[in-house]
């Protein structure tokens, strides 16, 4: 229903970074008590990082979804719209329900869109014919179906030029499926193929080298620089365009495990609040947008030259909440996010290289060890500490 | 005199200070209340002693010496260390209340320390070796050809071959 609401504090986007910047709000200034406002269509809330290992058969699906309502902040209201538009110059938004919201300070973390339907046929087949995905509640079981019941022959696992969340996803899943093809007896007669629109297979040299030896170990067959550009999922036929030379090659599969292209969503690409390339233009270090001073932005909807993941957010959500309310006070922004973001690169059941890097490439390691090393301890933390982290930690405003 | 008050400079200030002359009054007249209510306040005898016997009765089971006052400054020369570290451990129970009350954490916890540690598999090994053991159970007695059998078993064997590692390790330190 339409409604007219007037808020402090307006956040557009209940994921990740929406309800952990929601949170360190109300917890740091009570005043903001029913004066924040969280605006997602969305009743479900998914953990996104445990799709791997469900993709991989190593983690239950159930385990990576919960009800929105629950997670909300006390303190915070929730508008189950979609917005529509940005009206900036007047401290307001509109959704697509018809509802209007006047807020004093806006804070958008709407995440990326997926674009499933920039391959041609993929929509048609995804789940079905061998084609899975994991980045997709409805389609992330399709993964182990098919990893489950390969019996050998060509699996392909791509990845888009385009930036998406969790750079590392597309391949962690094929080392998994290469795991699987060993136990089960299959690899012998299996050719797995990693076909990415990226120059190489990660954008640290101290991580890449580790991943190096990996496809070299697992012999894994590598093409850089080739886009996914249509599927043919009832011929198993993929079709890929180099993107120096612009020439089409197919490939046949007999599984291919989709990463789909993936960028602003529509109603921030054609705000004001969006730079060039449609990404919300905030300044990389305070978070502020660059041109409307009471709004903020966070997660990967924004233009940080950084991997979109959610351990990026973790860093990202406590500047936000410190320069919002220090803005407020009308006090100097001192919080500064230097880049950081970390990628759990899971080569194996059980082998993690566990990549933290900040905007300039250098490594930002948590542990006082080598981290550029697969670890079984790394695989654990990832499987069965960060999700109750995430659910009891970061979603509270306290991690 | 009159020369100086001719100056424009003077003039100004004289104009202003006569414009003033109200609020002064007024400023004057309030801080002359308040030293009046201070001088009432140190003439009342009774009412200081009162105060200062309350005080004096409700500090003297705490023994107070000049050392907790000492303390009591360093305790607040402190306060903005200590307070940090008392956020970072107001977090972490939060952390942990939460965790405890999450149902659904809890038994995602329990269920990979299960994976982690395999005591179920362990106890089912035990459980199934005694249930085993009673029902084959036999008098014959165990001969050398048996033993000889056993000893060629791979757990066996590596055991054996660990103690005699560990043998020549700990001769070397000898």
């Amino acid at each position: 229903m339409a409604n007219v609401y007037d808020v402090k504090v307006a956040i557009v986007g209940a994921g990740s970074a929406g309800i952990s910047i929601a949170a360190r709000l109300l917890r740091k200034n009570r005043q903001l008590h029913g004066q924040v406002l969280l605006i997602d269509p969305s009743d479900k809330h998914y953990y996104q990082p445990l799709w791997t290992l469900v993709g991989g058969g190593a983690a239950k699906v159930e385990d990576s979804v919960r009800e929105q309502a629950s997670l909300i902040p006390d303190g915070a209201k929730w508008l189950k719209e979609a917005v529509d538009t940005f009206l900036p110059e007047n401290n307001t938004l509109k959704t697509k329900e018809g509802s209007t919201v006047r807020y004093d300070y806006l804070v958008v973390a709407a995440g990326v869109e997926i674009y499933w339907d920039q391959v041609k046929g993929l929509k048609e087949t995804i789940g079905k014919n061998g084609v899975c995905s994991n980045y997709s509640y409805d389609y992330v079981q399709s993964t182990w179906e098919n990893i489950r019941n390969f019996r050998g022959g060509t699996a392909i696992f791509t990845q888009p030029s385009t930036q998406v969340k969790c750079g590392g996803a597309p391949q962690k899943i094929m080392y998994l499926a290469d795991d699987y093809f060993r136990q089960s007896g299959v690899r012998e007669q299996t050719n797995i193929i990693f076909a990415s629109g990226l120059p190489n297979i990660f954008a640290v040299k101290r991580y890449a080298d580790t991943l190096e030896q990996v496809i070299q170990r697992k012999n894994i067959e590598t093409k850089y620089r080739v886009e996914l550009v249509e599927i043919d999922g009832e011929a198993k036929k993929a079709t890929f365009e180099h993107l120096d030379t612009n020439e089409r090659f197919t490939l046949s599969f007999d599984m291919i495990h989709v990463t789909p292209p993936m960028g602003s969503p529509a109603f921030i690409k054609k705000s004001p609040l969006a730079d060039a390339a449609g990404w919300v233009d905030v300044d990389p270090y305070t978070l502020q947008h660059k041109t409307y001073e009471n709004v903020f932005g966070a997660g990967d909807c924004t233009n940080l030259p950084t991997s979109k993941t959610g351990a990026a957010i973790r860093k990202q959500a406590p500047v936000v909440a410190e320069n919002l309310l220090a803005y407020m006070n009308g006090k100097p922004l001192k919080a500064r996010y230097d880049g950081y973001t970390s990628c759990p690169l899971v080569t194996g059941y059980n082998k993690l290289v566990l990549a933290e890097f900040d905007y300039d490439k250098n490594p930002q390691e948590t542990f006082p060890f080598d981290q550029s090393k697969e670890r079984m301890s790394m695989y654990i933390m990832k499987r069965n500490l960060l999700p109750i982290v995430y659910w009891n930690g970061m979603l509270k405003g306290l991690m | 005199m009159v020369q100086l008050l001719e100056t424009e400079e003077q003039q100004e200030a004289l104009r202003y200070f006569i414009e003033k002359l109200p609020q002064l009054k007024e400023a004057m007249e309030s801080v002359e209340e308040k030293i009046a209510v201070v001088q009432h306040v140190i003439n009342d005898k009774q009412s200081l002693e009162a105060l200062f016997t309350e005080f004096e009765e409700k500090t003297a089971p705490f023994r107070l010496t000049t050392e907790h006052i000492e303390a009591l400054a360093t305790l607040i020369q402190l306060l903005p260390t200590l307070v940090q570290w008392l956020q970072k451990a107001e977090e972490f129970i939060l952390f942990a209340t939460s965790v405890i009350n999450d149902r659904e954490s809890m038994a995602y916890a329990i269920e990979g320390a299960k994976d982690i540690v395999p005591i179920e598999k362990g106890l089912n090994i035990l459980k199934e070796t005694n249930e085993r053991f009673q029902r084959e159970r036999d008098s014959s007695t165990v001969s050398l050809l048996r033993m000889y059998r056993l000893l060629k078993h791979p757990l066996i064997q590596d055991g054996v071959k660990y103690i005699e590692t560990l043998l020549d390790v700990a001769s070397k330190h000898k």
